[in-house]
């Protein structure tokens, strides 16, 4: 099991939490502009919902693979 | 001196600050000046001087010292609000929150409705709430923090005044003369259209353009007097002659707009036979608009008036068709009507520019009847709801969740929510993102760059630096967002602790509270800015539907129809202006199919729509003869009827393709009443001694009005017929 590590950006701890929540949001930001650009969005009934969805399926991805927290 | 050296010193010579650049140099430095004041006098929590300077930058309403006052008595207001709350409720948490809700919703009511000293109501407001969300355990405290955040409000007010005042004052004198000198022009170039001899089809596109040109001058002056800058002593001066210009201009597009009415009715007739001096006639007003324009441009204009009259050729009118005669009474009583109103125009102009007239008084305004001042405005309305509903939540969410941010939810979402009640436009929506890495980024600087720095100085650099380019760089919630930002975020005091979980935090409370607002925002309209529109068109046209079955009938209307006429007058009057602020929130990258010139033109069409449905109103309540044939009021009623369905047509669906079907009905109720009225001349010869000019200018006026609503209507129905409707419904990623 991979153990929680802080991230030390010159000199302050971050938690790993924030840094997995930070790449969540512009990957799901990157998705959304990607979906508008296909014409995807209108598939969904209600887009602001579906962001937060996508930011935070994209979040644990990342804490489930690169940043645990 | 050589030729470089030249043209380095030409450059220099011509450099000049753009006006956005002036600005936020203005910001940054005041920003600066109350931060040094505030820390050097060692006052309680010093940024609140900051935050006042910030605040108030956001919402320039006004920069002039009487302003500035008025934002005094705002911040004195809400300190005797705040202070009134806490001894009412000082152990009742209901209470307090049932009474701080009701302040806010009273302060942007008064916001909303009294524009002219909205700076007041504003500070009133978010000062208050700023003040409850201090940290206070007894009534000693309670008492030194309120006076403590009054005292840093009103220092954060008088330094923001005075820098602007004194440095690049602003003054939007140019902006009311290019308006003023834009729109006198496009009336005399109409004057000159709508009596021209030949009417051609390239004349009715350039009458069109130009009416257009007209209608959106008239709006731009009536938004100019509220502007950034009206307020200062040039403008104050003579303001009260720059409303009455505006108030002369408006009577004379109406009046412009029924002699366009009348005229299309005077198609089968030499005008100038009627009329052998129209032209010089017509040449007079035409010179006397011209020359007020050139007055009001640079006071070179000449200032004469010559006495015209409008000699009839009685003769020839005798021998004219009833239906032709009862045309030309109506379009000879708007030439005169143009003729007053352009001599006016002109002494007007040069009250403008003769520093020795002086008004105190601003031109009186149209008295309004008592259903017309008692009906209320829905949105307003809905705005009230929001602004409680968004204070009285906000406390719950900090009662009973205590998320991070903890009291400081009382501050934050009621200061956003006033500026999105009074705009809710403001997208909110789009702030949760930019709040996110903005915030990260100031987050970054206090955690990175403020500990280094070692003095006031720096510190100022910093401060202005930042402020400087969230002013330049930045607009809209971008701005208000960094805005935020840096007042909470940058935070100095003169003990200064270092905390990232505190900070860290409040990106959180920030990002959580524009989640709040936004969810929120629903009830005031559909914060997708595309579907608020279609929502607030086809309320428009139920508003227009019912104001025509409302006016069908004969009999005296009572105190209920008069209240429903006046509520749909005013929805009729007043929605243009709220569709047109909602489609300027559509991103046009989303919705290519439907282009910003074709939303221009969905916009005229709904504003013509507007002024010519005013006129019909107008008419129909005009007193008409006894002797009105039975068949005329039938076509009439008829004609009133087509109109309602095809209202409630547009009110079911937006899209409808009515164009061709308005047109050949316009042309049908055209020919039968021109027909009804020739079929009966005789009867009408008989009636002629009884029936007065005023009476026949009004059933033409009447007659015109129709005829006039029905082109309006033709010309918005080509032009929604373009705008793909379906095309806003479709769901994207805002």
């Amino acid at each position: 099991m991979s153990v929680p590590i802080e991230f030390n950006i010159g000199g302050v701890y971050m938690p790993p939490l924030l840094i997995a929540a930070v790449l969540g949001i512009v990957t799901a930001v990157v998705a959304a502009r990607y979906l508008n650009k296909y014409n995807l969005a209108r598939h969904f009934y209600y887009p602001p919902l579906v962001f937060v969805a996508l930011s935070t399926i994209f979040t644990v991805i990342y804490g489930w693979l690169i940043v645990p927290f | 001196m050589t030729h470089l050296e030249a043209v380095k010193a030409e450059a220099v010579k011509e450099f000049h600050l753009s006006p956005k650049a002036k600005e936020a140099i203005k910001v940054a430095l005041a920003y600066c000046i109350v931060n040094i004041i505030a820390l050097k006098l060692d006052w309680m929590n010093p940024y609140w001087a900051g935050f006042a300077v910030a605040q108030i930058a956001l919402f320039p309403g006004g920069q002039s010292l009487r302003m500035g006052g008025l934002r005094i008595v705002g911040v004195i207001l809400a300190m005797f609000a705040c202070l009134l709350i806490y001894t009412i409720a000082p152990q009742d948490r209901w209470m307090f929150i049932s009474l701080a809700a009701m302040w806010m919703m009273f302060t942007t009511y008064m916001m909303i409705k009294d524009q002219k000293h909205s700076y007041l109501w504003n500070v009133a407001g978010f000062a208050a709430v700023a003040m409850w969300a201090i940290v206070a355990d007894t009534s000693v405290d309670v008492f030194h923090a309120a006076l403590y955040r009054a005292i840093e409000t009103i220092m954060g007010i008088v330094v923001y005044t005075l820098v602007t005042v004194f440095i690049w004052p602003d003054s939007n004198v140019s902006t009311l003369k290019k308006l003023s000198v834009g729109l006198t022009s496009a009336q005399a170039k109409i004057l000159g259209l709508v009596s021209s001899s030949t009417i051609t089809p390239e004349v009715k596109k350039t009458l069109k353009a130009t009416a257009a040109q007209e209608l959106q001058f008239l709006g731009g002056l009536k938004q100019a007097f509220f502007a950034k800058g009206a307020e200062t002593y040039e403008v104050q001066q003579s303001i009260g002659f720059w409303q009455e210009y505006h108030s002369l201009s408006v009577q004379l597009a109406q009046s412009f707009n029924r002699l366009n009415n009348g005229f299309s009715g005077l198609e089968n007739i030499d005008i100038d036979k009627i009329v052998p001096g129209l032209d010089q006639y017509r040449q007079e007003i035409i010179r006397r608009l011209e020359s007020a324009r050139d007055i009001i441009s640079d006071g070179a204009g000449e200032y004469k008036t010559e006495f015209v009259n409008l000699d009839i050729n009685e003769a020839y009118l005798q021998s004219l068709a009833p239906f032709d005669t009862l045309a030309f009474t109506s379009s000879r009583q708007e030439l005169e009507k143009a003729e007053i109103l352009s001599r006016k125009i002109l002494e007007c102009a040069h009250n403008i520019v003769d520093e020795s007239v002086s008004r105190e008084v601003a031109a009186p305004e149209k008295q309004q009847s008592i259903y017309e001042r008692l009906i209320p405005d829905l949105d307003h309305l809905r705005s009230l709801g929001f602004i409680g509903v968004l204070t009285f939540l906000a406390a719950c969410v900090w009662i009973f969740f205590d998320p991070p941010g903890h009291r400081y939810w009382l501050l934050l979402p009621p200061t956003v929510g006033m500026m999105v009640a009074v705009m809710p436009q403001m997208k909110t929506n789009a702030m949760v993102i930019p709040a996110f890495f903005l915030l990260s980024f100031f987050l970054m600087i206090y955690v990175f760059v403020m500990p280094g720095l070692t003095s006031i100085a720096q510190l100022s650099a910093l401060y202005f630096i930042c402020i400087f380019c969230i002013f330049y760089f930045l607009s809209g919630v971008y701005q208000v967002v960094a805005v935020i930002g840096v007042v909470s975020k940058l935070m100095a005091n003169n003990e200064q602790v270092y905390n990232f979980a505190g900070a860290a935090n409040m990106v959180i409370w920030s990002v959580s509270c524009y989640a709040f607002i936004y969810i929120l925002s629903y009830m005031l309209n559909s914060p997708r800015p595309q579907r608020a529109l279609a929502r607030l068109t086809r309320r428009y046209f139920r508003s227009a539907e019912c104001l025509m079955s409302e006016m069908r009938h004969n009999e005296k209307p009572g105190v209920i129809r008069k209240f429903k006429i006046a509520f749909h007058r005013y929805e009729i009057r007043t929605l243009p202006l709220k569709i047109k602020s909602w489609s300027k929130a559509i991103n046009p990258k989303h919705f290519p199919e439907n282009t910003p010139d074709k939303i221009g033109d969905l916009l005229l069409g709904i504003a013509t729509l507007s002024q010519s449905i005013e006129e019909w109103v107008s008419s129909n309540t005009l007193p008409q003869t006894k002797h009105l044939l039975s068949e005329t009021k039938q076509e009439l009623s008829k004609w009133n009827r087509g109109l309602e369905r095809i209202f409630r047509d547009y009110h079911n669906d937006l899209g409808s393709a009515l164009s061709s079907q308005v047109e050949s009905d316009l042309k049908n109720h055209i020919a039968t009443l021109e027909d009804v009225i020739n079929r009966h001349s005789g009867y009408i010869e008989e009636m002629k001694a009884s029936v007065s000019d005023q009476e026949k200018e009004n059933l033409f006026r009447l007659v015109g009005s129709y005829h006039g609503l029905s082109l309006s209507l033709i010309s918005y129905a080509s032009v929604t017929e373009r705008i793909s409707w379906k095309h806003w419904e479709k769901e994207v990623f805002a």
